[in-house]
């Protein structure tokens, strides 16, 4: 059990790496070696013991270990969707491209296949903005990450449906590793939904997935992920956006399963002119455990970024929220904005909210908001007047209080499916 | 040991002003000390300082093992970058005269230190008693004849432990033990001087009682022990001023400050810390407010080079209340991680923070605070509001808040803002024929008028002149 050098160089020459990636798994690996798993005394974790919480590396193998095959046009496109691959494990498979997006020079394939076939693209961009020496999970990521899709949206394209990843854990004991990129060229639009589950699983699951974003000149951008997986299951993402000129990104986070969920979304702003919307939204029930990290980095001018996480909270659930806003000295007349709001609805449920502000610079509008309460008696009450019993009252606030933040995403496919799974969640 | 000489009165003059900037309180006096002080800290120094106070032996046994403390414990790593503190060249214990009662019996040269810093002024005018300390020692003590006959006892630490042995064992690191952080350890192992206050149960004290903290010696470490004890329904407002000469090297002040409020009691505890941009002002406080009782901190920073210091609330009985206002006002050279933490124990209690931080010339001033309310806390509330200023481009803001939420029926609110001067605002005044230095000054004031018109009047006009001086040439 656990993970070896050897899982590293096997899954490499299953693949037929170039030895550039192979030499980056080894660095990864490199690091993971003289890591530990984190304590609460390192402030990042402060909030989240996982040595309590019983997560052991060793309980897992690297689903490669299973099964890893890729490639083959056996599944179709869907109609609402641009492209699509389906994830089971360690197997990848990629629907066949719209032949009109495929003239037009949009890539949408599996990580591997595009590091085959498009290293210019992929080598200058893999790990670029995914910080493998992070830590020991962002570590061993770098060294195993295995499946997962590779976007390329060429100059003045847009792709209106959105790309669809759909991953599955689907072997108790297994870990996956899938590692997107998405890398847009200037004027260009594009859409990512990405979702993780693992029905019927019966068992434990360790799901450690990146996705790293090059937002080019005036592009715009969505990037969705959502996170239903079976209790049981032990959640990392890594999510980064880096953005140029002009440029116009929005992330949302939704995290409703899973025994474990941490998340690191980081949006550097490096160009000026930017906008970039963070959004979260979660739902904690009994036994779960959900850690949010954030980070706006404002490294040019003229840009704004806003953030908005919203929780509620069950049973003896915990959350932590974590963000910070860093403008640095060059990041003149930006705009930053930070809520983290969370609503408890049980008395063992316990919420951690840390919204941190750096400023090096004085030309600048920055707040942040963090709020942790819990339902509005009134709110109950007016609703019950009204002939709605109590418990679809609560139900109905509840959504009300999440759906907020699908205020800001800006794209009616995503409102509706996010609303429907808050709804489904919710009638549980 | 040379000494350079100020004259006292270039002080008030520009020359000085060259010299040291705009710190007003930045000149130091010649003074012979009783004992040729020495420096480095070790378990003969605790024995030294132990002898000289002559004290009981579990003080000298605590003492002891809060050094013990402090050597185990590691320097932290968040906060302020407190890598050059030479613990071996600080002296840790100056006796600079034997403690009097009467203004005139001080030495001459201490008796202007006091002067010039306006002390007896403002005892005459409205303070119910002072202390005033001079490196490690206070040197002079005074309480006003109406509040002795009340039973309160307003006195130095020192004395205390000597006169009232039994009320400072039950209280002395009860609140903040000796192991609480490495600079409590410390603190606990050399402490001398400080205040004591006792109020007994329905006493009043309709006047503020104040202390004055002078360092004067360069690389001094100050340590001084306060603990306030406010029995049930009493009422206090305690105030203290701190201020230290400009040398090149640096000094190190790290006070503990204890407060026990008791049933429906209510304590305000009001500091305005003016140390010289050398001194690092690393300090602990807490207070414990028990049933209905309410605790006020009113911290405002505008020196020191480092200040790392969060006054602390345990609301541990039902209905206790907590406020805490406190401003930063980070210059040149400076790091001010200020803050406030409460943690809310028991039910219906309620706490509020008002932080308000101005950064300017390269200065970094912040805010890093906890509010915490445990699993029985019922229907807590807390609500804090941190604003920061950056009045240029080469200074810095920092907000660290941690909230932390264990009950259900808890609730918390936490908003904070960082901007600069607003241009319009600016213009407006200037439009009305108010020159830009004095509109910056006015917006400033503004700015952190929810703080000074908490203040007793003296102070607060004291810190509009602080706020003042440190504006001027602010606009380059």
């Amino acid at each position: 059990m656990g993970f070896t050098r050897s899982d590293v160089e096997a899954l490499s020459a299953s693949l037929n790496e170039p030895d550039w990636v192979l030499e980056r798994r080894l660095e990864a690996w490199g690091w993971f070696e003289k890591m530990e798993i984190p304590g609460e005394k390192e402030e990042p974790w402060r909030y989240t013991n996982l040595k309590r919480l019983k997560f052991k590396l060793d309980d897992f193998v690297p689903s490669t270990q299973v099964d890893v095959s890729f490639g083959g046009p056996d599944i179709q496109l869907s109609p609402d969707r641009s492209g699509e691959a389906h994830q089971r494990g360690a197997r990848i498979r990629v629907a066949p491209l719209d032949m009109e997006l495929d003239s037009g020079g949009v890539i949408v394939t599996d990580i591997h296949t595009a590091i085959a076939e498009h290293p210019e693209l992929v080598r200058p961009n893999l790990f670029g903005q995914f910080n493998a020496a992070g830590h020991i999970f962002s570590a061993l990521h770098g060294a195993l990450f295995c499946g997962g899709m590779f976007i390329y949206v060429p100059r003045g394209k847009t792709l209106t449906l959105p790309v669809g990843f759909d991953c599955r854990i689907d072997e108790p004991g297994t870990a996956v590793f899938p590692h997107t990129l998405i890398v847009t060229e200037e004027n260009s639009e594009v859409c990512f939904i990405e979702r993780y589950s693992s029905p019927g699983l019966g068992g434990s699951g360790f799901s450690n997935s990146a996705i790293e974003v090059v937002g080019g000149q005036a592009s715009r951008g969505f990037v969705g992920t959502i996170q239903e997986y079976d209790k049981g299951v032990w959640h990392f993402q890594n999510q980064n956006l880096r953005t140029a000129r002009d440029a116009n990104f929005k992330s949302l986070v939704v995290t409703l399963g899973g025994t474990f969920s941490r998340t690191e979304t980081t949006a550097t702003i490096q160009g000026e002119g930017n906008s970039v919307d963070l959004m979260g939204i979660y739902m904690a029930g009994e036994g779960q455990h959900f850690d949010f990290r954030t980070m706006q980095d404002h490294a040019a001018a003229h840009s704004t970024s806003d953030l908005l996480y919203k929780g509620a909270l069950k049973g003896n659930a915990r959350t932590v929220y974590s963000g910070q806003i860093h403008v640095r000295p060059e990041g003149r007349e930006t705009d930053a904005y930070q809520t983290n709001r969370n609503l408890v609805l049980s008395d063992h449920a316990m919420a951690n909210s840390k919204p941190e502000l750096e400023i090096e610079n004085n030309d600048v509008r920055c707040s942040h908001a963090a709020s942790v309460g819990q339902m509005d008696e009134n709110e109950v009450f007016y609703l019950q007047s009204r002939g709605i019993d109590r418990v679809s009252a609560e139900r109905l606030i509840v959504k009300g209080f999440l759906e907020d933040v699908l205020g800001k995403v800006g794209r009616k496919d995503v409102e509706g499916l996010v609303s429907h799974l808050l709804e489904e969640k919710l009638s549980v | 040991m040379a000494i350079e000489q100020f004259d006292p009165v270039l002080a008030e003059n520009e020359a000085v002003r060259k010299i040291q900037g705009t710190y007003k309180y930045g000149w130091h006096d010649a003074t012979s000390y009783d004992e040729a002080p020495s420096r480095g800290l070790s378990h003969q120094v605790i024995d030294m300082i132990s002898d000289r106070k002559n004290e009981p032996d579990w003080m000298r046994q605590n003492r002891h093992k809060a050094l013990d403390y402090f050597y185990r414990r590691p320097m932290p790593t968040w906060g302020a970058d407190l890598s050059e503190i030479d613990f071996e060249s600080i002296f840790y214990y100056i006796k600079p005269t034997n403690k009097v009662s009467k203004w005139e019996d001080m030495p001459e040269s201490i008796r202007d230190t006091w002067d010039k810093l306006g002390i007896p002024e403002a005892e005459k005018n409205f303070l119910g008693g002072v202390t005033a300390q001079y490196e490690s020692e206070v040197v002079y003590h005074s309480t006003q004849k109406h509040l002795e006959d009340m039973g309160v006892i307003f006195t130095d630490m020192d004395s205390a432990l000597r006169d009232h042995p039994d009320l400072v064992k039950e209280y002395f690191g009860s609140i903040i033990p000796a192991n609480d952080n490495k600079f409590a350890a410390l603190n606990t192992a050399v402490w001398s001087g400080g205040s004591f206050i006792w109020v007994p149960k329905g006493v009043s004290i309709e006047v503020p009682l104040q202390a004055y903290f002078r360092i004067n010696q360069e690389n001094m470490g100050q340590f001084e022990r306060t603990l306030i004890i406010c029995e049930d329904e009493s009422w206090v407002h305690y105030v203290e001023g701190c201020s230290a000469p400009t040398y090149s090297s640096d000094s190190l002040h790290s006070a503990v400050v204890e407060i026990v409020v008791k049933d429906n009691a209510r304590c305000r505890y009001t500091t305005i810390q003016n140390w010289s941009n050398n001194v690092y002002n690393l300090v602990t406080k807490r207070a414990v407010a028990q049933k209905n009782a309410t605790m006020e901190w009113i911290d405002g920073n505008l020196g020191s080079k480092i200040t790392m210091k969060y006054p602390a609330v345990i609301l541990a009985g039902e209905g206790a209340k907590a406020e805490i206002l406190s401003v930063a006002y980070a210059g040149t050279g400076m790091h001010l991680d200020a803050g406030a933490k409460v943690t809310h124990v028991a039910p219906n209690t309620q706490s509020t923070i008002v932080s308000k931080s101005i950064s300017k010339d390269g200065g970094r001033a912040g805010y890093r605070g906890l509010v915490r309310i445990d699993d029985g806390a019922t229907n807590a509330r807390s609500t804090v509001r941190c604003d920061a200023l950056i009045l240029d481009e080469d200074s810095r803001s920092d907000t660290y808040p941690y909230n932390e939420i264990e009950e259900e029926t808890g609730s918390v609110g936490h908003e904070a803002t960082v901007s600069k001067v607003g241009d319009e605002q600016l213009f407006y005044l200037q439009s009305r024929g108010i020159d830009e230095t004095e509109a910056m000054s006015l917006i400033v004031r503004g700015f952190i008028e929810p703080i000074t018109k908490e203040l007793p009047l003296e102070y607060s006009v004291e810190l509009n002149r602080l706020i003042q001086l440190q504006m001027e040439g602010s606009i380059g």
